[in-house]
Parts: C-alpha cells; sequence; structure tokens
C-alpha cells in the first residue's frame, strides 16, 4: 500500500574510501553550518569476548579516555569542551563507537586525537587496576543502586542461549579481576586496529583534503590479523521462559516480554519495526490505548526493537500501576498478539509508523554528529553505509501480510520471554 | 504527552551507560579515579587536578565568526507575538508558543498544580474530539504536540513538532486544543490516578526530595511556615490538591490564562514566511485579545545567613547536596560575568568541581554548579551526589572551591578557556534551527535589545578575573550558603552538623528527631531499649488484631488504612511495648477501689508518625475504669516506626489491666 503521502525521502551524499591498512573512510559533505561530527566505530562489543574474559569491551570504552602516547589524562574531554565542541561514547553488544563534533576548523584536533589513541593508547597496570575499580563504581551505583537494574541485565540472560549476546556488557567482576595487563594489551591489538575500525566523517569539509589528513594521521598504523566473527546463531526457542524478580528500589511493579527477531535491517526486521510502533508507540498504540486509558492498570508502555547483525530483541514493556494484577496484564498483550496474527492492522497505523519514522529520524539526523553516528553504525555493524538512504523505502514497504506472517513468526507464546519485577516489601526488619 | 519513538536507533541501546547513569554520558564521564583518602576539615585541599595536559595536539586558536540569523517578527492584530525562522535542509517544522502568566508562578496557593494540570489537560479532549482521536490523528500525522507549564515556570508552553508536507493539519490540530479543550472528567479522573503513582514514585527520588528542600529553603521567609514561602517554591502537587482538580478549575484558568496578548510563537524549518503570516493571521482571529496582563512573578531574595536542611533517607548509598543561593534574574547585568564564572566553577566535565570532587578525589560521578536566572532570581548552585562514606570530604572540597572561586583571582588560562568555551559552542547551534529561534525567543521574553546576541561575544570575551571573584564573593558567599543534603542520617548528619545547625526532616517533609544516641533507629525484633515500668498495668501477648504471635516481631506490612498518604501499619502490642518512651502509669480511680471494681480496659490506638498517641477509641472495659486508663495512656509516646525508611502510622491495641491486691 502506498503511503498517502510521497515528499521527497531523506537523502545524504556517501563517499567511501579506505587505506591500505584496512581503515574505512567514509564521508557525507555538508555545508550548510561551519561545523563536522566524526564517529570512530570499532566492529567490537560485548559479544565478542568469551566465557572468563568478559567486560573487556566496556572497560575499554573507560580505558580510551586515559590518555595516550601524546595526549595526556584527561586532556581529550577538556580540549573539546573548551573549543566548543562536544563528544561521547558508547559500547554495546555489537560495537564501539566515540564521537565528537567540533566547528568546521578544528579537524586536525579531532583526527589527533582520535589516531594517537588507537595507535597507542597508555594500557598500564596502573590504568587498568584504576579503571577495574572505576566499572566496579559504575555497576554498584547504576545497576545494584538502581530500580529495575538487575531486571536489565536478566533481559539479556533470559532472551539469548548463545554467549555472545546472553551474558551483559558490564561483564562479570570476576573476570575484569583475572584479566591481566597482557589479556588487555592483547584485546586492544586485535580490536582496536584500523583494519577493524570505520572513520565516518559529516559536515563541512573538503573531501581530497579531509583524506589526506586522514591518510597523515591514521596511515601509519599497522593492520593486525582479522578478528575473528562471533557466530551469532540461536538455537530456535521451543517453549515460553519466565522469571520473577524482587526489586529492592522499585516502587511499582514491571512486566518485561521479549521476543528474538530477525537480525537488523531485513525486510522481516521492518515489519517486526512496524509490529513494535503499532503496539507500543505513542499513546495512540494498542497496548496503551488498553492498558493505560481503558483498563488502567498500567502507567506506562513502552516498546523497543534494536538493530543488531544477530537476532534482535523485541521487548514489550509495562510499568503497572501499584496493585494491578500481572496475569490480567499479560492477558491483554497476549490479546494483541493474537490479534496481529489474524487482523490485518488498520491503515492510518501504518500511516502513523511511515510518518512519525519519517520525522524522528529527520529530526535525528539534522545534526552532523547524529549523522556521523548513525552511518558509523550502519558501516560497522552491516558494512554499508548507505542503508541510511534506504532505509525509509524499505520500511514503507512493509504490508499488513507481512505484519501476519511475522507476528505468526516470532511472536507466538512458545518464544516468548516474560519477567515480572514486584518491588520488594521489606521484611519486618526492615521498619526501623 | 509522550513520544513516539519508533527508531531503534534512537531508542536506548542496551549500554551500560544507557542502563542508568547519565545515559547520555557515556564513555569518559563513567570514569571515577581511586577515591582518595578522606580529607580531615581544615586540610588545604590539594586540588591540583591530576588531568595532565601535554598540549601536542594541534588547536586551531580562531575562534569562528559565527552570525547568528534572525527571525522575522511581527506581531498580530491579537497581540499575538510571531517569530518565524526558515530553514529548507530538511522537511521538518518545529514550533512552540510560551503564554507567559499563565505558568506556574501564577497560580493560586491553595491549588498547587493547577497551571501544569491544565496544560497537560489540554490534549486530553476538545469539543470536537476525543482524547483517543487527538491521539490518532496526531501520530497518523507523524506529528507531536504537548502542553506543559512545569513547576517553578512563569510560562506555559506548547511545543510541536512535525512534517512539513502536513504542516496544516497538525498546525489545526494544535490550535484545537489550544482553543476548545474541554477538561473531560473521566480523562481528569485518569489523570489522577497517575499523578497519584507519581507523587509517591517521586518521595523515593533524591533528587526530588533534595529539589523540594531547596525551594523551600530559598524561596520561603520561614521554611517551616507554608504562609512564607513565594509561589516559586513550589515543586509538586499535593495529594489534596490533585483532589481538588475540577473541569470547572482547569476550564477558568484556561479561560483568563491562555490569551494572546502574552503569548510569543516561534516557527522555524520547512516553511515560507509570508504565506505563514497570511494563515496565522487568518487562522488565529479566533483567539481574541483580553484585558489580562501579565504581572512579573513575585521578587525572591537572598537568604541572609547559612542555614543547614538534611532530609534523612534511609539506606541511601549517596549524599545528595546542594549549596548556594538566590542570585540574579535574567536581566541583570551581572548575568554575563556568572555565565563565565559558573562554566568554569562548576558548568561541566571540565569544570573545577569535576576535576576536584570527581577527577581528582573519586566523590561522585558528577558534580556541577548552574544558575537560574528567569524573571525572578533563582539560586546559583553547586550540587551533586556523592559517595556516602565521603560526605565529609566532598563537603570539604565544596567549600574549598566555593570559598576560593570568591577570593583568590582566577589564572589567565583557565579564564580564557572559559571564555573560549562559552562563545565556540555558538557555530554547532547553526544546524539546530530550534536553538537558533530560541534566541530570539529569549530577547522576547526578557526585553532584551535587538543586537543582543550579536554583541554578546564581546561581552563574554571582555569578563575578566576581577569580575569573576566580585560574582563569586557576592553571590557564593560561604557564609550565606543555603545548604541542603538528602542521604542516610544516622551516618552523615554530624558531617553537616560541622557547617552549623541542622535542621532534620524525614522523606515526607515533616521535621524529624535527630537520631537515638548510639545511631540504631528502634528495632522491633530487638531487645528493648528500656523496660518500661509496667506496677498494675499488663499488657497481654496476643489480641484480637491481626498481628502474629508476639514471638516475631509482627510488623504487617499491609497497610491497615492510607491517611492522606501516609502509611498505617497494624503492630503487635508487644512489639509496642519494646518501643515505649514514656509511659505514664493509670492511676487507679479511688471509687473503683473502693468499690472493688477490677478489670481490663480495651483500648484501640492510633500512634502518630511521630510516636504520639493520635486518637484512643474504647474497645471494651469497666465505665469506671476508662477514665483512668484514657488519661495515661494518652500521654504515653513511643519511638517511630519506619518502614521501608518511610514513618508509618500505627494502628495498635492496649490492655491496661487494673488489679487490686
Amino acid at each position: 500500500m502506498k503511503p498517502a503521502r510521497t515528499p521527497k525521502p531523506l537523502e545524504f551524499p556517501i563517499e567511501q574510501h579506505k587505506l591500505p591498512n584496512g581503515l574505512r573512510v567514509v564521508f557525507s559533505v555538508d555545508h550548510s553550518a561551519p561545523v563536522f561530527g566524526i564517529a570512530v566505530t570499532y566492529d567490537v562489543g560485548s559479544r565478542n569476548e568469551r566465557p572468563g574474559r568478559t567486560g573487556f569491551a566496556h572497560l575499554f570504552e573507560h580505558m580510551m579516555f586515559q590518555g595516550s602516547e601524546n595526549v595526556g589524562k584527561g586532556e581529550h574531554f577538556i580540549l573539546i569542551l573548551n573549543n566548543g565542541g562536544g563528544m561521547n561514547g558508547t559500547t554495546n553488544e555489537d560495537r564501539t563507537n566515540y564521537f565528537e563534533q567540533l566547528p568546521a576548523n578544528q579537524l586536525d584536533l579531532a583526527l589527533f586525537l582520535e589516531s594517537d589513541r588507537m595507535r597507542a593508547l597508555a594500557v598500564n597496570q596502573a590504568n587498568l587496576d584504576n579503571q577495574r575499580k572505576a566499572v566496579k563504581e559504575e555497576r554498584r551505583l547504576g545497576i545494584d543502586n538502581q530500580p529495575y537494574g538487575a531486571t536489565d541485565e536478566a533481559l539479556s540472560d533470559i532472551l539469548y542461549d548463545n554467549f555472545a549476546y546472553k551474558h551483559s556488557v558490564i561483564g562479570s567482576m570476576a573476570d575484569l579481576d583475572a584479566a591481566s595487563v597482557d589479556d588487555v594489551k592483547d584485546f586492544f591489538r586485535l580490536y582496536y586496529a584500523p583494519n577493524n575500525a570505520v572513520l565516518t566523517l559529516v559536515g563541512d569539509f573538503n573531501p581530497s583534503e579531509a583524506l589526506a589528513k586522514i591518510t597523515k594521521y591514521f596511515g601509519g598504523l599497522a593492520a593486525q590479523p582479522t578478528p575473528p566473527r562471533p557466530d551469532l546463531s540461536e538455537p530456535p526457542q521451543t517453549a515460553e521462559r519466565r522469571r520473577r524478580m524482587d526489586d529492592t528500589f522499585a516502587e511499582t511493579p514491571r512486566l518485561d516480554e521479549l521476543f528474538k527477531a530477525s537480525p537488523g535491517e531485513q525486510p522481516d526486521w521492518f515489519t517486526v519495526l512496524t509490529i513494535s510502533a503499532v503496539l507500543g508507540g505513542g499513546q495512540s498504540s494498542r497496548l496503551y490505548q488498553r492498558l493505560v486509558k481503558e483498563k488502567e492498570l498500567a502507567v506506562n508502555v513502552e516498546t523497543d526493537l534494536e538493530n543488531r547483525p544477530g537476532p534482535s530483541p523485541f521487548q514489550i514493556e509495562v510499568s503497572l500501576r501499584p496493585g494491578a494484577d500481572f496475569a490480567a496484564v499479560e492477558q491483554i498483550v497476549q490479546e494483541e498478539l493474537d490479534r496481529l496474527q489474524k487482523e490485518p492492522v488498520a491503515a492510518w497505523e501504518l500511516e502513523k509508523v511511515r510518518l512519525t519514522s519519517r520525522r524522528e529520524r529527520a529530526e535525528r539526523l539534522r545534526s552532523s554528529l547524529g549523522r556521523a553516528f548513525v552511518i558509523g553504525e550502519y558501516t560497522a555493524k552491516f558494512s554499508d553505509p548507505e542503508l541510511i538512504n534506504t532505509y525509509e523505502k524499505r520500511l514503507d514497504a512493509v504490508t499488513p501480510e507481512d505484519v501476519e506472517r511475522a507476528a505468526r513468526k516470532y511472536l507466538t507464546v512458545n518464544q516468548r520471554c516474560i519477567i515480572e519485577t514486584y518491588p520488594k516489601q521489606a521484611a519486618p526488619g526492615g521498619a526501623q | 504527552m509522550r513520544a513516539a519513538n519508533l527508531q531503534a536507533m534512537a531508542r536506548r541501546t542496551r549500554t551500560v551507560a544507557a542502563n542508568r547513569l547519565a545515559a547520555l554520558v557515556a564513555g569518559f564521564f563513567l570514569l571515577a579515579a581511586i577515591p582518595a583518602a578522606a580529607q580531615q576539615p581544615g586540610d588545604k585541599s590539594s586540588s591540583v587536578s591530576k588531568v595532565v595536559r601535554l598540549n601536542r595536539a594541534p588547536v586551531s586558536k580562531e575562534v569562528l565568526r559565527v552570525k547568528l540569523p534572525k527571525p522575522y517578527e511581527t506581531t498580530l492584530p491579537n497581540g499575538l507575538r510571531v517569530l518565524i525562522l526558515e530553514d529548507h535542509r530538511f522537511p521538518l517544522v518545529n514550533m512552540n508558543l510560551l503564554i507567559l502568566g499563565a505558568g506556574a508562578t501564577a497560580e493560586p496557593a491553595e491549588l498547587p498544580g493547577l497551571a501544569s494540570t491544565t496544560a497537560t489537560m489540554l490534549d486530553e479532549g476538545t469539543a470536537t474530539r476525543t482524547s483517543k482521536q487527538i491521539a490518532e490523528e496526531t501520530e497518523k500525522l507523524g506529528a507531536e504536540i504537548s502542553f506543559f507549564a512545569p513547576f517553578g515556570g512563569t510560562t506555559a508552553t506548547m511545543s510541536a513538532s512535525g512534517l512539513s508536507d502536513n504542516f496544516n493539519d497538525w498546525f489545526a490540530l494544535a490550535l484545537d486544543e489550544l482553543l476548545h479543550p474541554v477538561f473531560p472528567a473521566d480523562e481528569l479522573a485518569k489523570w489522577k490516578q497517575r499523578a497519584g503513582v507519581r507523587l509517591r514514585q517521586q518521595r523515593s527520588s533524591p533528587q526530588f526530595l533534595a529539589r523540594e528542600r531547596y525551594s523551600l529553603a530559598v524561596y520561603c521567609a520561614n521554611p517551616d511556615e507554608p504562609g512564607t514561602c513565594l509561589p516559586e517554591a513550589r515543586v509538586a502537587e499535593t495529594s489534596g490538591s490533585i483532589a481538588g482538580m475540577t473541569t470547572e478549575r482547569l476550564a477558568s484558568w484556561h479561560d483568563a490564562r491562555y490569551v494572546p496578548q502574552n503569548g510569543i510563537l516561534a516557527i522555524a524549518g520547512d516553511v515560507e514566511t509570508k504565506a505563514l503570516v497570511a494563515k496565522l493571521t487568518r487562522d488565529l482571529t479566533a483567539w481574541k485579545r483580553t484585558d489580562l496582563v501579565d504581572q512579573p512573578p513575585p521578587a525572591t531574595r537572598a537568604v541572609a545567613e547559612r542555614h543547614i536542611y538534611l532530609v534523612d533517607r534511609p539506606n541511601s548509598v549517596q549524599t545528595t547536596i546542594w549549596l548556594g543561593n538566590i542570585a540574579i534574574d535574567r536581566r541583570d547585568p551581572d548575568y554575563v560575568p556568572i555565565v563565565v564564572a559558573n562554566r568554569i566553577f562548576g558548568g561541566g566535565p571540565a569544570a573545577r568541581l569535576f576535576l576536584n570532587l570527581r577527577e581528582e578525589k573519586g566523590y561522585s560521578y558528577g558534580v556541577y554548579s548552574g544558575f537560574t536566572a528567569v524573571r525572578y532570581a533563582g539560586p546559583w548552585a553547586a550540587s551533586g551526589d556523592v559517595t556516602r562514606d565521603v560526605t565529609d570530604g566532598a563537603m570539604h572540597e565544596f567549600f574549598y572551591e566555593i570559598t576560593r572561586l570568591g577570593k583568590e583571582p582566577m589564572p589567565d588560562a583557565e579564564l580564557d578557556d572559559g571564555r573560549r568555551a562559552v562563545v565556540a559552542g555558538f557555530a554547532l547551534s547553526l544546524e539546530q534551527p530550534e536553538r537558533l529561534i530560541n534566541y530570539a525567543v529569549d530577547r522576547a521574553i526578557y526585553s532584551l535589545p535587538e543586537d543582543y546576541w550579536d554583541t554578546y561575544p564581546a561581552k563574554i570575551a571582555a569578563v575578566s578575573a576581577a569580575d569573576v571573584t566580585r560574582v563569586a564573593a557576592k553571590y557564593l558567599d560561604p557564609a550565606k550558603l543555603q545548604i541542603v543534603a538528602v542521604g542516610e542520617a544516622n551516618k552523615v548528619l554530624p558531617v553537616f552538623e560541622k557547617y552549623g545547625a541542622v535542621k532534620l526532616y524525614d522523606t515526607q517533609g515533616k521535621p524529624e528527631n535527630p537520631p537515638a544516641t548510639g545511631g540504631a533507629a528502634a528495632n522491633p525484633a530487638g531487645p528493648a531499649a528500656k523496660e518500661p515500668e509496667v506496677i498494675t498495668i499488663k499488657v497481654p501477648v496476643t489480641h484480637p488484631a491481626p498481628a502474629a504471635t508476639a514471638a516475631v516481631p509482627a510488623t504487617t506490612a499491609t497497610p491497615a488504612s492510607q491517611a492522606g498518604g501516609v502509611r498505617r501499619i497494624r503492630v503487635s502490642s508487644g512489639v509496642m511495648q519494646a518501643k515505649i518512651i514514656n509511659h505514664v502509669a493509670p492511676i487507679y480511680p479511688r471509687e473503683a477501689r473502693t468499690e472493688h471494681i477490677q478489670g481490663t480496659v480495651k483500648l484501640r490506638a492510633i500512634v502518630s508518625t511521630e510516636g504520639a498517641i493520635q486518637s484512643l477509641e474504647v474497645v471494651s472495659g469497666p465505665p469506671e475504669l476508662i477514665s483512668a486508663a484514657t488519661d495515661a495512656v494518652r500521654q504515653w509516646t513511643y519511638q517511630p516506626t519506619l518502614l521501608n525508611g518511610e514513618p508509618v502510622e500505627v494502628e495498635t491495641y492496649i490492655d491496661v489491666i487494673f488489679v487490686l491486691g
């Protein structure tokens, strides 16, 4: 079905290069504002870790700001921030990225900083010890001391069998404690190599000048052996999985339902994305209307589909009202999932998905930093920066028949994983 | 209204960072140095940052000269000010409408939340559309329209964004919500349920508790007397005010306050100015001008002497700390120097507070300062959440940094970095038309001159070290700091007492007694603090109330009732006996003794959160003995009972046994 309006799709110029040492370079020029965004995306995430050596990918996110041969500890962010820029870095299961945005006259600064730490990060015992402590602090304050922290960790554990996606990004403290400096240096050498990285530059720059600079700063780095490709396959799930959690900090109960969808960027993935929006996107969504407005069993509903090279997690999260009954909520969720298998989605629902996506993407991609981030992701995870330009077409192609078929294929009762999180009522000793 | 969000990548990815800690500041900002040993008070801080600057990176010293594009400005016949900024790079339009005088600072004192509730309810039904229809129509267009009027604000705001090719459709929707809301009773009832849950949830948030207490500290002549508080002090509804919201009240607030002569409409994006002005003139004729003149919010004043407030939140592993005082409003000439001073002091991760308390000492994940300069003077304050056991060291460093900012002249390099950081960032805003138009909105709200932003970089560059010292000494005077902390009072009260007399509160906002010496609060499972003298009174072990046997400190967790938001639990008499602080022996009435009247007076008591007898009800007993029993028991006091760290009322039974012989 064609959408009611077909405005001009969002499209961005893409130019690709590769240095002799394997560094992939992607340019997208835009002279409309005197700024640029740069993202260096490493093809390594927690999925690359093996049992006994978890938490390394995330540990590296910390270590990358500890300084390198020509950049002092903490100097990176001071230079960016004091020169009018912004910066950040993130780790997830599939990749690790570091990015900056700066006024257009600071390209050398960005390239110097990124190349220096790719080449000569200061990996030594002191920094390792430092950051181990930091990660423990982070875990303690961010997960152990937060409502639903334990639940969020349990999501991947219940959904996946393959170790790659099953274990948590922050990893095990025992593994990190057992890690030696040599282990960490090996990890760095293998994964933080030019042949395992994508440099994405978006904004106000001259491509041939930029390529010359990139060659100057990065060309001298030696390629490393190609890292092993992780196996991300999952055995079929044949029976429902359930777990109950009792949470010290939560005030209200929470229901999480998870399913494994297809890997990202495939036609089925866009179909499940459509389903995600129909079920939980905005106040007009089916679950919001039924659970929050009609039955008042919940105060909020969110749905989420991630975009991974392996089977991507689809999640339904319901914040229940205190005292609301889990069984009643689960029944309504199941009714809506059943409906998707039998009844075509309405035309207005498809329209909503397409136009909301269009607006949200436009807002996200309006900044050069947003584009650098996203293009870097596409290249590292799926080897194709042009995916940014075909997204809309692929989403618009989803039909009601596709939705019914995908619901029957991916969202059956036997494939669901359910976690019920209850606020822990304090034991009598809790009354002081 | 919640944002619809279909974009998988724009959603939280399951990164550790996104999981909880300040989700957008992954990476470096998650670093913590090894916590140093806590410093002793009186030590000089060695605040030489562990940040190492090798200065080998190539930095261009040139700050790009940036000319911020100015929007088209006009005023419609009904008095509405309109700003339009064209940007055709993306098929988007952002639209913000600010209505001065419709914000929380104008609402009546007895109905806190009237402004924000009215705003929130605008999209829950109009004369021609139900809540569900509004949601479906808006989202089918791919647009997002929301209204809000946060506490402490002087305006109500409509914020809308959508695609440019169906702009007319979602503009019409927004206009319908703005002009013809009906505040349906059934939707209002649902909102009340959700709001009640939110009120509860808020009280477990240390950040909310700090904000609440801080607002009282700086906006009330006497924080313990609500009648002395300015409207700026309010941070949330009360359960009473939620109950008091009616369709009529919301509608009359809307009728009176949502008026065009007090409005500023800013539209940025893929629009064509001339056609848009014509459309607005046409479509907004229905919005009639009234006589309402926007009044400025009540003036605030700095507090004349230091006060310290601690909110006791048991089991807190962090202490949330705020230190500061009322500073300036937006039009004050000290605005520009404070922008620079604040940036260097605590305006980000390159600032002194962060480098000291986090980078060097490892006390916290983030320590910052900020100031509120709006149509009233708000506070300039340093704040952060520090690990509980280093509260002492953190307070020391806060005081060290605040003191030296106002005393020691700032080194040139540091001042230079700070000024450059402020100005160099303008280039990045050129990509975002929504940010650009906000510069013009600021000019309109605060009546700033037309060339304000053109001359701003030069003003920033002219800020001197003396200016910084002067504003710091004036507004962040250590002797006049208002200090608010939220944390485990058992552990951290002594820290704050070093800085002055501390007023202690519980998480419900009620004054609290300091923890009993020895630190531990009453433990119903453990031995009694002292044996109550029981002469003629025997308290039986079991009784009709649903508590379990006396061997178990049977505090039933299920609330017996919830009066006014305070929880109430049933506790066995045996347990309560162990918590008695003040026991008054009843006096055997002479007539009853003469007539050999013996027996048991059964009383049902409600013990208040402070441990006093709130009410007594006679269940049974010889009439001749009842007064003697109630006269005595009425005076009993108990140690307060806490459940999950929150004080609760207790329902319990007391048997007063009169035995002769």
